[in-house]
């Protein structure tokens, strides 16, 4: 029996060192097609990672801030953000308006403002892009396949009026972004629809949000006691101002990269995310800390304080956007929108990414082009003076340069009460700057309050499209 | 059935199954790893037909896949150490006792040992007019770390050390079989004919395996960097030329 025994334990080892031979000569060898690795495709099959919740996608990218209703007749009006649930049949309709005036055979030029004027006071709907994109990029962000004969070359804000009564025609007005030179484009469009459309969405007191033609705050005699007192800055007659008090959660932020070290699989997840080989990687620690990771054709930083910066060593060697040649600037575009979000899905998984386009999307002839991204958080967005939170710089379909602050923002219990916004066109004009002399708009944002908290302040646009913080 | 008869039989077969198999796994690593004698002589013939002498004897035929090792300079790991005005070298004066030059190699690593010079190698003490120098070497399990170069001067009971020296985070040890990346020296050989620095008749008279630290030029100090296992060709004009052993890549 002894002689058995060992005959048996003899014979499973060497069952088990034939398995171990062989499963490493297979796996030094490699003996799969290139490319292939059986145990990553069931690891992705096996992966349960929540989707990712992005604000800014391909599909969102077409959504307007803010779409305003306003029905003079029976004195309603209604403000509508893109995250509101009653938002979304209305934000359709709008768009399909948008399609139709974008072709519209018979576009003339408005005699003069007034025309914008009167559309804004009138039965009509407002709608504002968060930035101005080229007009051709704008059709094909509203998957529009007629090839658009635009007038105004750079486009943000709309007003469809319905307030013609002579006419069966329903009237889009596009003020060009770039003269301000506004246009008036007849639509095919059902008036009685976009009468009852209005009626239906324009619901609120008019009180509650007046646009700045109402108050004469578009004048620089008219707006202080009647024309008394000389404003030294003119709001541009569209800018809506929010009447009425509203608290405000304060915002936290938790940096997602540092927390007494660096988080070791976040690293290596953006290094593969750029396509960095994390074998073998060369690797520097600076004399603030910082962590550099080079490779033949770029190097990623990373910092303390959450920003990584991208660079690549010339713009033939930086990060391809898609394989595909020939792409269009919309097409980078929406691969650099696309590639944000999937960095964040790997780096971060589970966490939401709630982001807005901070930079115009102009028409660059030479593919040179840059695009910056802002956080968000309590609908409002996270203004940071020094740098936009995401800044990315592309050439002829490749990231040359990316740079992000890999940072969470999400609203605390602690409310914070801010001023209307006409107290906030006080204490702009208090403040007396003297290179302010037209702004565009006036709305909320988070400045940073200290420590990890950001609190909801007013913040202006220029007529030149800077973007500065008026206080609280 | 006769469990015992089964059983010898499947001993059997297995052993002959393991035999097969480590003859093959041994055969694959042997003409992976090793460069052959003919290879060396093609090699050498090319060269010398693109003015570049070498002898075959002194042509590794094999080394071993190394990962990169991250190092740590040692002005970050000892703050004690004084910095010297320029880059991210030291110069730091000590008190010492009368130093021969027979027993200056000791005493050189005795003073590195002191400063926390780890894995130091002291060789070719020579008296000069400001006293006795050592020059100072890293090599950690065997193997040149080329970036760590300091020298020791006594004079006047006093020992001073200065240079640049790295500490490692983690010793050499092999690359695993992901990062089992492997350039032979025959295939940087012939890359160094395309060399733009180099001379066009040269005499190549040492190749040495060791680590170097590609320069990445930051502006800043570098408190940590990755030192990758490299091919240093030496030539009879005393100039040094570097290769990436796993990538091939010449680093400046």
């Amino acid at each position: 029996m002894k002689k058995e025994s060992v005959k048996t334990c003899l014979l499973v080892f060497l069952v088990c060192s034939s398995i171990f031979l062989t499963i490493h000569k297979w796996y030094r060898e490699k003996l799969w097609p290139d490319g292939y690795n059986f145990f990553a495709t069931i690891g992705n099959h096996l992966r349960l990672t929540p989707p990712l919740k992005s604000t800014l996608t391909k599909e969102s990218v077409s959504y307007p801030k803010r779409i305003t209703v306003s029905n003079i007749e029976t004195e309603k009006r209604s403000v509508y953000m893109p995250d509101s649930s009653r938002a979304t049949e209305l934000t359709a309709q709008v768009k399909e308006i948008l399609r139709n005036a974008l072709v519209s055979d018979n576009v003339t030029v408005a005699e003069d403002s007034a025309q914008w004027e009167n559309a804004l006071q009138s039965k009509s709907i407002y709608v504002e892009y968060p930035v101005a994109f080229d007009t051709a990029i704008f059709a094909s962000i509203l998957e529009l396949e007629l090839s658009p004969t635009p007038a105004a070359k750079l486009v943000r804000e709309f007003i469809i009026s319905g307030a013609d009564t002579v006419s069966s025609a329903v009237t889009v007005y596009v003020r060009d972004a770039g003269t301000g030179q506004v246009y008036v484009a007849p639509v095919r469009y059902d008036k009685q629809q976009l009468i009852s459309m209005i009626d239906t969405y324009a619901t609120d007191s008019i009180g509650d949000h007046r646009f700045s033609v109402e108050l004469k705050f578009n004048d620089a005699g008219g707006g202080i006691n009647d024309g008394q007192v000389q404003q030294s800055v003119v709001l541009s007659p569209n800018v809506l101002l929010a009447l009425r008090e509203q608290p405000y959660p304060m915002v936290k932020e938790t940096n997602l990269l540092f927390d007494h070290e660096y988080k070791e699989e976040l690293v290596q997840n953006i290094l593969i995310a750029f396509g960095f080989n994390t074998s073998g990687i060369r690797r520097y620690v600076e004399s603030d800390n910082s962590l550099v990771y080079v490779e033949n054709y770029g190097t990623i930083k990373l910092h303390e304080n959450g920003w990584m910066e991208y660079r690549a060593l010339d713009a033939e060697k930086g990060f391809a956007l898609s394989a595909e040649s020939g792409a269009t600037q919309y097409d980078s575009f929406i691969s650099a929108i696309d590639f944000v979000n999937s960095l964040w899905e790997e780096a971060v998984p589970g966490i939401p990414l709630n982001l807005n386009l901070s930079s115009n999307v102009t028409d660059e002839k030479n593919k040179a082009f840059s695009v910056y991204l802002d956080y968000s958080a309590g609908g409002a967005k996270i203004s940071d003076p020094v740098s936009h939170a995401i800044e990315i710089q592309i050439v002829n379909n490749r990231i040359v340069s990316y740079k992000q602050k890999f940072a969470y923002f999400e609203t605390t219990d602690e409310m914070a009460r801010y001023s209307t916004a006409i107290d906030a066109i006080n204490l702009l004009l208090s403040q007396q700057r003297p290179d302010v002399t037209q702004i565009n708009d006036i709305f909320m944002v988070y400045d940073f309050s200290g420590s990890t908290l950001w609190r909801p302040t007013w913040a202006a646009r220029t007529g030149s499209g800077e973007e500065f913080v008026i206080g609280h | 059935m006769n469990w015992e008869k089964l059983k010898t039989f499947l001993i059997f077969l297995f052993l002959g199954i393991n035999i097969f198999l480590i003859a093959t796994n041994l055969h694959s690593f042997y003409t992976e790893s090793i460069i052959s004698r003919e290879t060396v002589s093609d090699t050498v013939s090319l060269l010398a037909q693109k003015g570049i002498s070498v002898e075959p004897d002194i042509i590794p035929r094999s080394v071993e896949s190394l990962e990169n090792i991250i190092l740590t300079n040692i002005l970050f790991e000892n703050d004690q150490i004084t910095r010297a005005q320029t880059g991210e070298q030291f110069a730091h004066p000590m008190d010492w006792g009368e130093v021969t030059e027979n027993s200056a190699k000791d005493e050189a690593k005795r003073a590195a040992k002191r400063m926390g010079l780890e894995y130091a190698q002291a060789f070719s003490p020579r008296k000069t007019e400001g006293g006795i120098v050592v020059e100072l070497g890293q090599q950690i399990r065997g193997i040149t770390v080329f970036d760590s170069v300091a020298q020791a001067v006594f004079a006047n009971g006093t020992a001073t050390l200065s240079g640049t020296w790295y500490v490692p985070e983690v010793l050499p040890r092999k690359a695993s079989a992901d990062d089992s990346e492997k350039v032979y020296i025959t295939g940087v050989l012939i890359d160094f004919i395309g060399n733009p620095d180099r001379a066009a008749q040269t005499q190549i008279t040492g190749i040495d395996f060791g680590y170097r630290i590609p320069t990445y030029e930051s502006g800043m100090s570098h408190k940590q960097v990755t030192a990758v296992p490299c091919y240093r060709l030496t030539t009879a004009d005393g100039n040094r030329y570097d290769y990436n052993a796993k990538t091939g890549e010449y680093i400046r």
